[in-house]
């Protein structure tokens, strides 16, 4: 049985100049523990689909057909809010089975939290000493350097690659199945990156969907690859089939 | 290059050593402030708005302590010393029945300051959760209580303030509900729109990805972050509601006599206009002042909130 699976999902934006088709009929398919990449030029719709799987809309977004299911649950797409008073079928499934890393990483955390607070989220149970306590390693265990300045600076304060460390590692804490990385190693040294996969690899029975422009990252961490060309997704493809030359050749479609 | 070279192109005396006290400067650096430290410290360099939020200061806790420890009260009658002029034992004189005008500013201004804040906070409440759910849930939701806003919005004031009055007699609550009545309405749209352009940041879809709930998300981060505006808005709303309680007791549907409001007190002096100007100075200058200044306040506290306009 397919573990997650996105049946002819059509996505347009709003916008003063006229209707733009954001995803075309996309239709994928993962099984369990699967690593896939999803490959594609700039602009092509790779996060609106990620968003989507999540069942997330941007503002003057609508979602015109399809479904995206996740362990037999099925969602549609909606705005932020809109489900407030309804229920929404992936409440219980966000953070905790499935994960997300979004790409812009400065901007994916509140401005006037602190990071400790932040991730002192994690532990809901644990009292007030504890939590630090575990917050302080948390961040250790991330590769930060000075994590108990960290934990007390707002992330204006932190640079963005720690700020992507920290999001990796918060989005694996939970031991999702499926983890959704947009361009997670963007602001990554060589180092930092080569952590971050070893601590993505760690987690052997976890999927992983990649998004990604880096065919060599593509390669190490994942088994199969999608490409995505103007919101259509094409035949899914062995990545080991595959060379780095051909795989920019695919983007440039 | 050789090292000859390097000799002639420097000259002995080209560096000299730092002082000792100079040693250590690139460690220094700004002292890292929290967000309120920050306002704070913004507010601090205002001049005009620490001596207004001194007077504020003042006038509350003159006005909570200075009945208590008076001989006087705002309603005893002296009918043998009327209309006195300011001496050492009536500091403001004394009113046609011979009552201490320095005491019933004191009570007037508990009465006035009261409303004020009361008002400010019940709005505030209001229009957070209604402009907050209005701006993040949208839709037709949002369409419908918008519609009720826009209907309460568009009936005159002055209507249904006279209504309540009616009704509920001319008591303090019912000043308080007419203030409140007309008065959430605009902090709701404001909250909304706050709330809507913090809605597509996105720190709120990272929250609700790490499987935080809708109420926590509203509350907890987008209110937070747009609390800013919210919070001028509401110091200006305090002088605006002193203003409309002073302005409904002196047309005589407020405050009801003998208790001491500024503007039941200017009602009174009215009369008294030509023989004993002076009565009507005192409620008079403490409206103006006061109003002046949380305003001034509120200027302060608006630009220390909004980044954009500090003078660094």
């Amino acid at each position: 049985m397919t573990f997650l699976k996105v049946e002819q999902l059509s996505i347009h934006a709003e916008k003063e100049e006229g209707d733009i088709r954001l995803l075309k009929s996309v239709s994928l398919e993962m099984e369990k523990g699967e690593r896939t990449a999803l490959m594609g030029h700039s602009g092509c719709g790779k996060t609106t689909l990620a968003n989507a799987i999540m069942g997330f809309l941007k503002a003057d977004t609508f979602c015109d057909y399809g479904t995206v299911t996740f362990d037999g649950i099925v969602n549609v797409p909606k705005q932020l809010g809109l489900d407030f008073l309804d229920n929404d079928p992936f409440e219980d499934i966000r953070g905790k089975r499935i994960a997300y890393v979004m790409q812009n990483v400065k901007d994916a955390f509140d401005p006037t939290e602190k990071i400790g607070t932040y991730i002192a989220e994690l532990f809901p149970e644990e009292g007030f000493f504890e939590r630090r306590k575990k917050v302080i390693s948390f961040l250790e265990k991330a590769g930060i350097s000075d994590p108990k300045k960290v934990s007390r600076s707002s992330p204006q304060e932190v640079s963005v690659g720690e700020l992507q460390k920290i999001m990796i590692m918060t989005a694996l804490a939970r031991n999702p199945e499926l983890v959704i990385l947009d361009e997670p190693f963007s602001a990554l040294d060589p180092l930092s990156k080569q952590q971050m996969i070893e601590e993505l690899q760690k987690h052997e029975s976890m999927g992983i969907l990649l998004i990604t422009h880096e065919p060599e990252t593509a390669k190490n961490l994942c088994t199969s690859c999608l490409f995505m060309a103007e919101g259509k997704v094409s035949e899914k493809r062995n990545t080991a089939d595959l060379s780095t030359q051909e795989m920019i050749s695919c983007m440039e479609v | 290059m050789s090292e000859a070279e390097v000799k002639m192109v420097l000259p002995e005396n080209a560096f000299e050593k730092l002082p000792e006290d100079e040693k250590n400067n690139e460690f220094i650096a700004m002292k890292s402030r929290s967000y309120f430290q920050d306002v704070w410290f913004q507010y601090k360099k205002n001049k005009l708005a620490m001596v207004s939020l001194v007077f504020i200061i003042v006038m509350i806790l003159m006005a909570i302590f200075m009945p208590m420890f008076s001989r006087y009260s705002y309603e005893a009658q002296d009918l043998a010393n009327p209309n006195a002029l300011p001496s050492a034992a009536h500091w403001f004189g004394t009113d046609k029945f011979g009552r201490d005008i320095f005491i019933r500013i004191m009570y007037g201004a508990r009465i006035s300051l009261s409303v004020g804040f009361a008002a400010a906070a019940i709005n505030l409440v209001i229009g957070i959760v209604w402009g907050g759910m209005c701006g993040y849930i949208g839709g037709r939701f949002d369409m419908i209580l918008m519609r009720i806003v826009d209907i309460i919005y568009s009936v005159p004031t002055l209507l249904y303030v006279i209504l309540i009055m009616l009704i509920f007699g001319s008591n303090m609550f019912s000043v308080l509900l007419a203030i409140c009545i007309s008065s959430w309405v605009g902090l709701a749209r404001q909250v909304r729109a706050q709330v809507m352009s913090q809605k597509e940041q996105e720190y709120a879809l990272a929250a609700k990805v790490l499987g935080a709930s809708d109420m926590r998300i509203l509350f907890r981060h987008l209110v937070k972050n747009s609390i800013g505006p919210i919070i001028v808005n509401t110091t200006l709303m305090v002088p605006s509601a002193i203003f409309t309680e002073a302005f409904l007791s002196f047309v005589g549907i407020g405050i009801s006599i003998p208790m001491a409001s500024w503007g039941t007190m200017a009602n009174e002096a009215k009369n008294m206009l030509f023989s004993a100007p002076l009565q009507m100075v005192w409620p008079v200058s403490a409206i103006c002042l006061t109003m002046l200044a949380l305003n001034f306040i509120g200027d302060g506290l608006n630009q220390a909130l909004d980044p954009k306009k500090r003078s660094r």
